[in-house]
């Protein structure tokens, strides 16, 4: 067994595709896929951890993978998680885990000195998360505690429904937390933690050298499963949808206690491995990024109306892309005279009319530039980098496409915008804060 | 198995990073009194513009307010040279998006792009600061986005809480109002208001041009010569000179009426200007000592559940620093509630006087805010920007700041406290839930 694991590793490495030059990719000698981003100028150290998952069937599933990413870090330490937290926060840093239908991410930014408590730390819980049944009340409070002040807060709430809605999660409550046992969160930690599934990226100040072994002294002991047999995935194009004659949306309403009002449009997106991943970015620089995008243009230049109108759409944490527009119901004059669902409506229209009306050669630049120059902000910072480097392995397109995406966005066609606007437009959903209709209460 | 090692040599790495700690930027001014500063990040692939203009809210005139704010937003509808939206557009077909921010001390103007397009970015950037036509249209549409920004920050609590801390600590001050303006100074500004505004304060010798990032000092140099050089300076425009605030003789309670869920206190001291650069690194030294609910002094189990954080932005003439404390959400809170609050916080600053600072309490603060400014300075975008801030103001630049901070003793900061941080120099404003109201001005 031990001699057929080593045969293939060397298997492994051999496939290892050579990613952009400050960007080592490894295997720790259990075969956990390791990028190492070395940056000699940057103060700090940034570690980002995937955990590929797949996308989960029914409630019961959904609300296993939630607590077992949850509380992955409560129980299984000599230092609590909290401590290490704690102690991450007072230099500066962060340390988080996040649930996506498609992965687990646990991030942590801190300074290079701490680099052997954060693969102890990552290493310990990775290895042995213990699910402990107070590790399950302690992770159900926290996530109820979440989702109280969610609902306290409208926008929050609506962007938290209509992600949901987007990625196609069962619809589950934290209260059907409590009917999930430790040994139910545990069984499905072993089968899924598993060393091809793990992907670990450090960016920042550090040797690789000692990171290399840092993280394997912390790490090898972990031996469930087999090393990811296949590194790079070709890109996959996507059956085309054809665009119905447009439709009534489904619309989400969130009654809000004041007089600030968003209207906001969610279009789940093309998976990173999929062909048109590069068209869609483009789409989105052209529909909302920037002050002469579709939207900015239509609401604000043309109407005078939203302040926060535009796209957000960040993958690597789970999120569709969002666009939305928001106003002050009491603001003078008097809403302009056009009800929440007429903006909504407002919304759908502009985006539709990507589909509909012709981008001329300039806007499609404009597009292009803005998204390349979004690609290249994200990779000022060390955490993003890393977070960004390990998103693209985990999801199987290897981290060469850092390298190769400017490239791909630059070929981008109308037609092709055109194209994954219908697609997505298509499965899009709308959503209202709807303003309280008195005035809002006297400001002081 | 042979892995590709990279080998780095630990002490010229050091030694770099010590050199670019201490090497300074490199500031010049233009004959015509326009001033830049250019530091180079070899390793960035981007370069951050970013151009400041003495022309913040401090420099209203009393019928201008809301107007520093207002033109901010104008600037960009339109130049002698460009139509409306042309100067966005020509910035973002070179894959930069130009934003724009007011403060009560500043305007500033910002885009991080490409280095390539260095010369055509400053080009846009001179013919909005020096050829904006700011068209009727388009003032009256822009007024209505402004109303919306506007009522999504008075919306937030905290906001409206701090911003009238401002006004009953600093009053008559030109510091006293949001520098944002109110929907109220918004609606009655006029074209000819946001014009004189633009003329008298948008010239050569109030601008601060800040380069970072990738770019070749000599050749940046020559493009800002060659585009801003031949910008007529001004005829001497008189400045109202700050008057200084009387010295406060009793501490100052305000009471204000809100929904029953919301129960927030404030309480602020008069704080230095960011010129008095050691009593400036005080005064964010004993922000951090404070800290919040999470650590720090405030971090006290009397606390229970309440929010506390301690802040400080040092500006041009004045500042404050304060604390906010809100209760556990969704709480509904009594009116004593929040006067516990209150002690609890009271108590957490009059300890810095009765329990001095010690050395590793001092220590901690130090080395947290460095690193701070380190994350605050990681992108080229964030380094211009405390470049920027410390040049209008007249405050240190990142690495003077370093110097500073090192170098304060316990005793500098128990001289901050004996000076600024005394119970009777306190400004308290209480939200308090309705039918609470125990009268203003009581203790």
């Amino acid at each position: 067994m031990r001699l057929f694991r080593a045969l293939l590793l060397l298997g492994l490495l051999s496939m290892v595709a050579p990613v952009r030059a400050d960007t080592e990719s490894q295997l720790l000698s259990n075969g956990i896929r390791i990028l190492l981003t070395p940056t000699s100028s940057s103060e700090f150290l940034a570690v980002a951890v995937f955990v590929r998952l797949p996308p989960t069937p029914n409630v019961k599933t959904t609300c296993i993978k939630e607590l077992a990413g949850r509380a992955l870090f409560f129980g299984s330490l000599n230092r609590s998680f909290e401590s290490v937290r704690q102690s991450v926060r007072l230099v500066g840093g962060s340390l988080d885990v996040q649930v996506t239908p498609q992965f687990l991410a646990i991030t942590c930014l801190t300074v290079p000195d701490k680099i052997s408590e954060t693969a102890y730390l990552m290493g310990e819980a990775l290895k042995n998360a213990e699910y402990s049944a107070e590790a399950l009340v302690r992770a159900r409070a926290e996530i109820a505690r979440e989702a109280k002040e969610r609902r306290a807060n409208p926008y929050e709430s609506l962007r938290y429904e209509l992600t949901q809605r987007a990625n196609e999660t069962p619809d589950w409550k934290p209260e059907d937390l409590a009917r999930i046992t430790p040994p139910e969160v545990k069984a499905y930690f072993l089968n899924r933690f598993t060393i091809g599934s793990i992907v670990i990226s450090v960016a920042g100040r550090f040797d690789t050298a000692k990171a290399y072994r840092t993280f394997d002294n912390n790490l090898f002991e972990l031996k469930r499963g087999m090393p990811a047999l296949k590194r790079v995935r070709p890109f996959v194009d996507v059956q085309e949808v054809l665009v119905a004659p447009p439709h009534p949306l489904p619309v989400v309403t969130i009654p809000s206690r004041d007089s600030i009002a968003y209207a906001l449009l969610s279009l789940p997106a093309p998976s990173v491995s999929e062909r048109e991943y590069a068209a869609f970015l483009t789409f989105q620089a052209l529909l909302g990024i920037g002050h002469q995008s579709r939207l900015l243009r239509h609401f604000r230049e043309e109407q005078g109306l939203g302040y926060e109108t535009g796209v957000t759409f960040f993958p690597h944490y789970g999120e569709p892309l969002i666009a939305q527009v928001q106003w002050d119901a009491n603001a003078l004059p008097q809403g302009r005279g056009l009800s929440p669902e007429q903006i909504s409506k407002q919304l759908q229209d502009e985006a539709t009319r990507i589909v509909v009306q012709p981008i001329s050669e300039s806007e499609l630049n404009r597009a292009r530039q803005i998204a390349i120059g979004r690609l290249d902000l994200a990779h000022e910072r060390v955490l993003d980098k890393a977070v960004l480097l390990g998103w693209y392995e985990v999801m199987d397109t290897g981290s060469t496409l850092d390298k190769e995406l400017a490239d791909r966005i630059l070929l981008v066609t109308k037609e092709d915008i055109a194209a994954v606007a219908k697609t997505y437009l298509e499965r899009a959903t709308l959503g209202i804060v709807q303003p309280s209709p008195a005035p809002s209460p006297s400001k002081n | 198995m042979k892995f590709r090692f990279q080998t780095i040599d630990l002490c010229s790495l050091a030694f770099a990073l010590l050199l670019s700690v201490l090497r300074p930027a490199n500031a010049q001014t233009l004959p015509n009194g326009f001033k830049y500063t250019i530091q180079r990040r070899a390793e960035s692939r981007l370069v951050a513009v970013d151009v400041w203009v003495r022309a913040g809210a401090t420099a209203e005139r009393r019928d201008e307010k809301g107007g520093a704010h207002f033109l901010e937003h104008t600037l960009f509808k339109g130049t002698t040279h460009r139509k409306s939206g042309e100067t966005d557009f020509d910035i973002e077909r070179l894959g930069g998006i130009c934003q724009a921010g007011t403060g009560p001390d500043y305007v500033h103007l910002y885009a991080t792009i490409s280095p390539t397009a260095l010369n055509a970015a400053l080009e846009i950037l001179d013919d909005i600061l020096r050829n904006a036509t700011l068209p009727s249209e388009e003032i009256e549409r822009e007024r209505r986005v402004i109303l919306d920004e506007l009522g999504k920050y008075e919306a937030n609590l905290s906001n409206r809480l701090v911003a009238r801390l401002y006004l009953e600590a600093l009053p008559n001050s030109p510091y006293q109002a949001p520098p944002g303006g109110t929907p109220e100074t918004i609606q009655r500004l006029q074209r000819a208001q946001l014009v004189a505004f633009y003329k008298r304060n948008y010239t050569p010798d109030r601008c601060t041009l800040v380069l970072t990032g990738d770019v070749e000092e000599a050749k940046a140099a020559e493009a800002i010569a060659k585009t801003f050089g031949d910008w007529k300076p001004a005829s001497n425009v008189q400045e109202e000179a700050f008057a200084p605030l009387p010295e406060r003789l009793a501490a100052v309670f305000v009471e204000v009426e809100v929904p029953p869920s919301d129960g927030v206190v404030a309480l602020g001291w008069n704080a230095p200007p960011a010129k008095t650069a050691k009593m400036a690194a005080c005064g964010r030294v004993i922000a951090e000592i404070l800290g919040g609910s999470q650590a720090g002094r405030l971090a006290v189990p009397e606390l229970s559940g309440a929010k506390a954080l301690a802040q400080y932005t040092p500006r041009k003439e004045t500042s404050l620093l304060y604390i906010t404390a809100k209760l556990p959400a969704l709480l509904s809170p009594p009116a004593d509630q929040i006067t516990r609050l209150e002690s609890v916080v009271l108590n957490a600053v009059n300890s810095l006087e009765k329990r001095p600072v010690t050395s590793p309490e001092l220590q901690f603060a130090k080395r947290q805010l460095a690193i701070r400014l380190r994350l605050d300075s990681e992108t080229c975008m964030g380094l211009a920007r405390l470049i920027g801030y410390a040049d209008i103001t007249e405050g240190e630049a990142p690495d003077a700041f370093k110097r500073t901070l090192e170098l304060l003793a316990p005793k500098d900061i128990q001289e901050y406290v004996v000076q600024y941080l005394r119970p009777h120099q306190r400004v308290v404003v209480r939200y308090l839930p309705k039918s609470t109201l125990s009268g203003e001005g009581k203790p």
